[in-house]
Order: structure tokens, then C-alpha cells, then sequence
């Protein structure tokens, strides 16, 4: 009995023992290992306007630059001569700063406070972006010009429409006289393009296409969009047949905290609560309806009076129509953008271009917020971490994240592996998601202005 | 004899690691290294008990105890554990966790009476969890430190109803201590979050044991979850725009310790072997979440609930021992489910099945004092969870293991 119960004990021991053995520490390889696959970036160029260039928060400064989204790519894709036209610290524009969230208080810099450094480059930058630029410049006569092929003198008339950003990122006729020539000149393998967003945000940023007292302003036609991209997807082709591009389609305005800051209903200054009326309705701002969206630009209207009838305060006028879209403009703005789209995926798909969905990326984080590795993203004015603090450009991790949508597409489409950006690496803005904003900001006029005045032609 | 010679070696080549009690050791944060010769033999120890930390096996060990006893003993523990990912960034990139070095220690003491009646008092660490990463990692707005410790106070009885059988009882007065820490990384410069806090509770635990013949005995014990109510302060560094936003101050917690059910099978072939086989049950299901609970909230600071859902889970444990004149030779072996799903895996806790290897000796010194010392290597296994798997939207793989060293020493009193 004992004999039998030797061998059974010492028969389960060696079982055991055999089983663990199978178990020893295992650590494998994980994924796969990074590469850039077919995708060819010998000669890297990004084409569009703020959005290509880095702007945020009002200004176009090197702090924030270094993070525009075709910079990110090209370091994660190994690039190491990507130059871009560099402004020194504060920057050309404006930048806001935040001073208190309690209450809401900004201030901005000095709006000429930054010089640009990398000027004695001998070629075109890489990234020829240009804060404002256009597909099409609006004209009476409705000629197809675009600031994509315009060869006008830039440097004769400096202050192009007002825009200093050409003379800074274009510097020399001898360089290329366009946007094109000079990518051109670059002989590009591998370009970015996304542009078209100022061809309708000029018109919805100025409540309907509001300029100097008139409603004179319209979306860019789609038929001359269209067309307008076709050319310029056809430049592309011709500087290099084989030129690997990837576009970007126009986003909602619906998704911009511009937009969607302000309500369009009182706030009680006090609670921040909206002022429910007889109806058990929150009271619409004079001058606006049901449905409308209010911009940024209404703030400090409201902060004077304005909207606000005199038994609540106020002075009794209406807010301006040029601060307010109305369902009609929506609908114009809406319209646009979903024919612009249409035609960026259409001229996509016939010359082999990858597209990024940036309207329904937009869409996504306007309703759902993204998780980024643990940390949570939201289209929320101030808080919500992707938008600076203009209400319409990203900030740095917001062009991380953009970069990334990028890098998505690129991957697939050219069957690579790049690593994507490490959002958590890259700055946030000075106060960020958690604090969620009770009532309106306090923006100086001066400084919502220069943001719409970048919109418009 | 033969055979006798055959399994000596055997068991010792089985190499088991005993794992620091902190971090990551028995799955879930359950330690189960509670004593050196229990450790030695994989924890399988809850059908013989026949040491003081019976107190921690099975109470009902004390029953055959004799005499006055107390043993007191720690466990060194170095743990490394590494992460690849975020996949969310579809990097394979490598943090390795700060290292550290854990020592939970135990304390039992026992004294048995003439009518069968023994009384014991044990002071040990059933649960604890750390786990440090670099400050500046891309996971540190989940985590960087993380601190749990718990102790139990165990005082129990046992009575040696016949010959065969014994029975014991005790209750737990548990105090427990959470730190948890993480940057705050959606400003520039970025903040920090400092919660922590200590409480108590109470359980209780009850046990049988059962020696019919020589050649095996069951045993079969068993612990009750404790709820531990943690109360403690936030500490939020931040830019001085946000800090009225964030004032920090008193916070509360509660966290649920699982219950747990030792079932033990001893045999003894030959005079001097003894081989047991354990199946340990683990009621994780009561850590379902853990709530964060400000005294103060603003629109920034929000009462949180952290859902854990951890599934409950089993250990199965083999080990040995072979007595030789004054020393004793043992070995045994673990495998441990993780309670974790990998909705809710996180750096905080990045658990996995385990597979530990123990070795350990036992030495008489004199007819009073002996000393035990061992050894294990834990292994877990390495752990992956696919983009979109986890809830907090972190996946990538982990990577962990880490030694042991257990020395107690026994001293009996006549």
C-alpha cells in the first residue's frame, strides 16, 4: 500500500514538475518593426494654409511650429532636413495667453513681437504653408486664381491682403514665384495638401460674410473649387509623376469652438446658468434664434450689453448679424463644405492621393472626444486640449493628434509601419481639459479680430 | 530506495521564486509568501500547518502544534516589470519600472494547553501592491506610484477535537494605507495628483484540519474579505491659474480585499517526505471598483469611480519538503490566475497569470531555534491586450517577473 502510494506521490510530483517546465518565462516580440514601406519621403513638401503651418493660439511662433503636423510626420518618418520659415518667440499675430481660469482672463503678446530666423536657406522651405492662404481668391470678375499658382509680386505688395505670412514663407521671387513653384523647385516625393478651409470659414467666422459693414462675402462656388483642385492635383502630378500626396478634406464649422463657445441663449453672469423665461425657455441673445450659432466674436458685444435686454442689464441691441450664423448661413456653409468634399475626394481617388477624413475626424471628436492613450480629448473651447486658445486652431497636441491621422492613412496606404507621434510628448496647452469653463471668456476684441481678419481674403 | 534518491533531487531542481509580497504577487494584489517553509513549498502548506504560521494556513494547524512558539521572518522582494506600447501610438518603445524592494514581514506567535485548547496571534501582509514608474513615462497620466499595504492583526484559537482532528478560528483587525500618484499632463508645465489615505477593517477566518492516518492529511481554511474604508487628503500641483480650480483636500475610498478558500491534500510515502497539493480559490468579484470621493468638488474636481471588475480566481499549489537529519529540503511550484480582465488592466496594476518556481532549506540549530530560508522565482506570463482592449484606451504588452528571498526564524519554548 505504501509502495503504491510512493509511486503515485512521486508519479503526480513529476507530472508537475514536467507541466511547469512548459510554462518558463516567455518574452516575445511584439508588432512589427518600423518602417516607412513604400512610402517615399527623399523629398518631403507640405502644401496648405495655418492649419500646414503650426499656427495656433492666434500667432505663428517657432515654439509651436516645431509641432505643425507635417513637421511631427517627418520625424517620425526619419526626415531630417525638414525646414519650415521659423518666427521667433512670441511670434507674428497675437498669441493669447491664459492668465486666470477663475475668472476666465486672457491676455495676448505682442502681435509683431517675433522675427523670422531661418531666412538664409538657400532653397524653399518644406512646409509652404501660409496662415490665410486660399484655393481660390475671391475676384468680381470670377478668374480661377488661386494662392496656390498666383505668381503676383509678393514682394512688392508686402502686405498681400494684409497678410504678412507670404513675404515670410515665400521670401524671394528667385525662390519660385508661387506656392507651386517653389514646392516645385523642391522636386517632391512625398507632399501633404490641405487647403480649402479658409474658402468657407471667411464667410461663416464674419457671421455670413460680414466685411467692413457689408454682407459681401460668399463661400468659394463648388464648381470653381472643384475645378481649382483638379489643376492644382494636376501641377502636382507634373512636377513628378510618381509624387506621393496625401490630402485632407474640410472639416464642419459646427465642430470649431468658435462656434459652439458661446451659447446662443443668456447666461446668468452670476450662475452661468441660462435666464429661463415665461415659457420655461432659456431667452435667446436679441438678435438671435433658435438654432443659430454664435461666434467668439459676440463676447465682448455681450460683455458691453449688447444681446441683452435693459430689464436684464443691458442695452437692448441686438447682436450684429455679422456674429451670428443663422440657420441660412449654416446651411450655405454646409452646403460648401460638403461639395468642396466631395470634389477633394473625387480628385483623390482619380490620381491615386490619399485622403484624410478630417470632417468626420472632427465630427468624432466634437461627440465623442478621443482617448489618446489614456488621456481624453474634447472639441471644448479652452479645456478640451485639442483646440489653442483662438477657437480654431489646434494646439500642439491637437497637431500631434492630427499628425497621427496622418501617419494612419500613410501607413496604409503605403504599406508602412511609422510609429506615431507621441502625443504625451508634446506640450499641452498652459491649462488644459479638466477645468470645464462656467459662462463666457473674457477675449479682448482686438484679439478676435485678428483672428478673423487671418480668414478673410 | 531508489526511487527515494530520484525524487530528493527532483524536487529540488523545481527552482521556485518567492515573490516580494507587494507588487504583482499572488495575481490581483494578493501576497501569499507568509513564512519561509511555506513559501519554499508554493504555498502549499494548509493540510499540514505545522508551523506557527498555521495562524496564516489554516488556524486549525495550531491544534497540533505543542508548546510555545513564535516565528518571525521577512521576505525580500525584487520585482522588474516592463511595458512595450502604447500601441495607441503604434510604438513597441520599453519603460521599465522603477526598481524597488519590498520587505513585508510576519510575526506568529502560539501557545497550546494541555486540554487541546492553543491560542495563537499572527501580524502579516495578505495584501499589497506597488508599482513605480518613470516620472516623465508616457503612461504617467494614468499612473507613476502606486502604494497599497495592508496589515492584519490575527489573533486566533484552535482545539484538538480528537486525535485526528483539529479546528481553529480568529478574527482579522486590518489597517491599510493607498497612495496613489499620477501627473496631471493636460497642462504645461504639468501638474501632479497625490491621493492618500489609511483605514481599517475587520474579517474573520476559520479552518479544519484533518490527519487520518500517516500517510495523508486534509486541510481546509478559509478567510473572509474585508471591506477597508480609506480616508485621507488630494494634494493637486498645479499652474497658479488652475489652482482655484483644484483645492485638493479630503478624500475617501473604500476598497473590498477578497475572500479566500484554502483546500489542501498532504501526502507522506515515506517517513521523512511529505507532499501536498493545494487549490486556493480567490473571491476577486468584490473588487468591482474603486470610488474617489472629494470632500470638496469644483467643475475641475469631480468625484471619481474607477471600475476594476476583477473576476474571481484560483491558485494551484504543489510543494514538498524531505526532513534529513537536521535539515529539511523543500521545493514546490505555482500557478496563479490573474483576477484582472483586460478591460480594466492598467500600469497601476499590470497583473498576469504567474508561474512561480520556489527552493528552500530549513535548518534546526538547536532543539529550540530553527531557521528556514527560500527562494522563488516568479514569472508572469507575458501579458498583451490589442488596441481598443482596455477601458482607459493604454494597450501594449507586459513584461514581469522577480526573487524572492524568505528567511524566518522559529523559536520554542519549554
Amino acid at each position: 500500500m505504501k509502495r503504491v502510494f510512493r509511486i503515485l506521490a512521486s508519479s503526480l510530483l513529476l507530472l508537475t514538475l514536467i507541466l511547469s517546465f512548459q510554462s518558463c518565462e516567455q518574452s516575445t516580440e511584439v508588432g512589427k518593426p518600423p518602417s516607412n514601406g513604400q512610402a517615399n519621403f527623399t523629398s518631403f513638401v507640405a502644401i496648405g494654409n495655418s492649419l500646414t503651418a503650426g499656427y495656433q493660439s492666434n500667432a505663428l511662433f517657432q515654439s509651436a511650429q516645431v509641432y505643425s503636423f507635417p513637421a511631427l510626420i517627418a520625424k517620425q518618418a526619419g526626415v531630417t532636413d525638414f525646414q519650415q520659415p521659423l518666427i521667433s518667440d512670441p511670434g507674428i499675430g497675437g498669441r493669447i495667453r491664459v492668465t486666470s481660469l477663475s475668472p476666465l482672463t486672457f491676455t495676448y503678446d505682442n502681435p509683431a513681437g517675433g522675427q523670422p530666423t531661418n531666412i538664409n536657406l538657400q532653397r524653399p522651405y518644406n512646409n509652404l504653408g501660409i496662415p490665410g492662404a486660399l484655393l481660390w481668391i475671391p475676384n468680381p470678375s470670377l478668374a480661377p486664381i488661386s494662392d496656390l499658382t498666383d505668381t503676383s509680386d509678393f514682394v512688392t505688395s508686402p502686405t498681400r491682403r494684409g497678410n504678412p505670412f507670404f513675404q515670410i514663407v515665400l521670401r524671394n521671387p528667385a525662390l519660385g514665384k508661387s506656392i507651386l513653384q517653389q514646392a516645385a523647385a523642391l522636386h517632391p516625393t512625398f507632399v501633404t495638401l490641405w487647403i480649402g478651409n479658409n474658402d468657407v470659414l471667411g464667410y461663416a467666422a464674419t457671421g455670413g460674410g460680414w466685411v467692413n459693414g457689408n454682407k459681401i462675402l460668399q463661400p468659394t462656388p463648388p464648381q470653381m473649387f472643384s475645378s481649382l483642385y483638379s489643376a492644382v492635383a494636376a501641377a502636382l502630378k507634373q512636377t513628378n509623376p510618381n509624387v506621393q500626396v496625401v490630402v485632407a478634406n474640410i472639416p464642419d464649422v459646427s465642430a470649431i469652438p468658435f462656434f459652439t463657445t458661446v451659447p446662443p441663449y443668456i447666461l446668468n453672469p452670476q450662475t452661468n446658468q441660462p435666464i429661463i423665461g415665461d415659457d420655461g425657455k432659456p431667452i435667446h441673445w436679441l438678435g438671435v434664434n433658435d438654432g443659430d450659432l454664435v461666434t467668439l466674436r459676440a463676447l465682448p458685444l455681450i460683455q458691453s450689453g449688447y444681446g441683452i435686454p435693459q430689464i436684464l442689464g443691458g442695452n437692448n441691441k441686438p447682436l450684429p448679424d455679422s456674429v451670428v450664423l443663422d440657420v441660412n448661413e449654416q446651411a450655405t456653409v454646409r452646403g460648401a463644405i460638403t461639395a468642396y468634399n466631395s470634389a477633394i475626394a473625387s480628385v483623390a481617388s482619380q490620381n491615386g492621393f490619399a485622403l484624410v477624413d478630417a470632417y468626420s475626424i472632427m465630427n468624432d471628436l466634437k461627440r465623442y472626444g478621443m482617448l489618446i492613450a489614456g488621456q481624453e480629448f474634447t472639441a471644448e473651447f479652452i479645456t478640451g486640449g485639442f483646440f489653442s486658445y483662438d477657437g480654431v486652431h489646434p494646439s500642439s497636441r491637437g497637431y500631434a493628434i492630427v499628425a497621427n491621422e496622418f501617419l494612419k492613412v500613410i501607413n496604409q496606404k503605403w504599406n508602412a509601419n511609422i510609429p506615431y507621434v507621441d502625443v504625451m510628448s508634446v506640450p499641452g496647452e498652459p491649462l488644459g481639459k479638466r477645468p470645464s469653463v462656467k459662462g463666457l471668456p473674457n477675449i479682448p476684441k482686438e484679439v478676435i479680430d485678428r483672428t478673423v481678419e487671418l480668414l478673410l481674403p | 530506495m531508489k526511487l527515494r534518491l530520484f525524487i530528493l533531487p527532483t524536487m529540488l531542481v523545481i527552482g521556485t521564486l518567492v515573490l516580494p509580497t507587494r507588487l504583482l504577487f499572488a495575481s490581483g494584489f494578493q501576497i501569499n509568501e507568509h513564512g519561509a517553509r511555506g513559501m519554499a513549498q508554493g504555498g502549499a502548506f494548509a493540510a499540514r500547518a505545522s508551523d506557527p504560521s498555521a495562524i496564516f494556513y489554516n488556524p486549525a494547524g495550531l491544534g497540533f502544534l505543542g508548546g510555545m512558539n513564535i516565528q518571525v521572518g521577512t521576505t525580500l522582494f525584487f520585482p522588474s516589470s516592463r511595458f512595450r506600447g502604447p500601441l495607441q501610438f503604434n510604438t513597441n518603445a520599453e519603460t521599465k519600472m522603477v526598481n524597488q524592494v519590498f520587505y513585508p514581514s510576519t510575526l506568529y506567535g502560539t501557545y497550546s494547553m494541555e486540554n487541546g485548547f492553543a491560542f495563537g496571534l499572527g501580524v502579516f501582509s495578505p495584501y499589497g501592491l506597488g508599482s513605480e514608474w518613470p516620472s516623465d513615462w508616457v503612461g504617467r497620466g494614468i499612473a507613476t506610484k502606486t502604494d497599497l499595504k495592508t496589515f492584519y492583526i490575527n489573533p486566533t484559537v484552535a482545539y484538538k477535537v480528537l486525535p485526528q482532528l483539529s479546528i481553529g478560528a480568529g478574527f482579522d483587525f486590518v489597517f491599510g494605507s493607498v497612495v496613489l500618484q499620477r501627473q496631471i499632463v493636460n497642462f504645461n508645465p504639468e501638474g501632479s495628483l497625490k491621493l492618500e489615505g489609511d483605514g481599517t477593517g475587520i474579517g474573520f477566518n476559520a479552518g479544519v484540519l484533518f490527519k487520518p492516518s500517516e500517510l495523508f492529511s486534509i486541510g481546509l481554511s478559509y478567510r473572509s474579505k474585508v471591506k477597508l474604508d480609506l480616508k485621507g487628503t488630494a494634494t493637486f500641483t498645479v499652474p497658479d491659474q488652475a489652482k482655484p480650480l483644484f483645492p485638493g483636500g479630503d478624500v475617501s475610498t473604500t476598497m473590498n480585499m477578497p475572500s479566500s478558500i484554502f483546500a489542501g491534500l498532504a501526502l507522506f510515502p515515506m517517513n521523512n517526505l511529505a507532499v501536498e497539493f493545494d487549490y486556493q480559490w480567490v473571491g476577486w468579484k468584490v473588487y468591482d471598483v474603486l470610488p474617489i470621493t472629494f470632500s470638496k468638488t469644483t467643475s475641475a474636481q469631480q468625484n471619481t469611480t474607477l471600475p476594476q471588475d476583477y473576476k474571481d480566481s484560483y491558485i494551484l499549489r504543489v510543494g514538498g519538503e524531505y526532513l534529513y537529519k537536521d535539515w529539511a529540503f523543500r521545493a514546490g511550484f505555482i500557478f496563479d490566475k490573474t483576477p484582472v480582465p483586460d478591460k480594466t488592466l492598467d500600469p497601476m496594476l499590470p497583473d498576469a497569470d504567474h508561474y512561480d518556481y520556489n527552493i528552500g532549506v530549513g535548518y534546526k540549530v538547536s532543539q529550540n531555534l530553527t531557521l528556514d530560508f527560500a527562494y522563488m522565482f516568479a514569472s508572469l506570463k507575458q501579458r498583451s491586450t490589442n488596441l481598443g482592449d482596455t477601458q482607459i484606451g493604454f494597450d501594449g504588452t507586459y513584461n514581469t517577473r522577480a526573487h524572492l528571498f524568505a528567511l524566518s526564524v522559529g523559536y520554542r519554548f519549554e
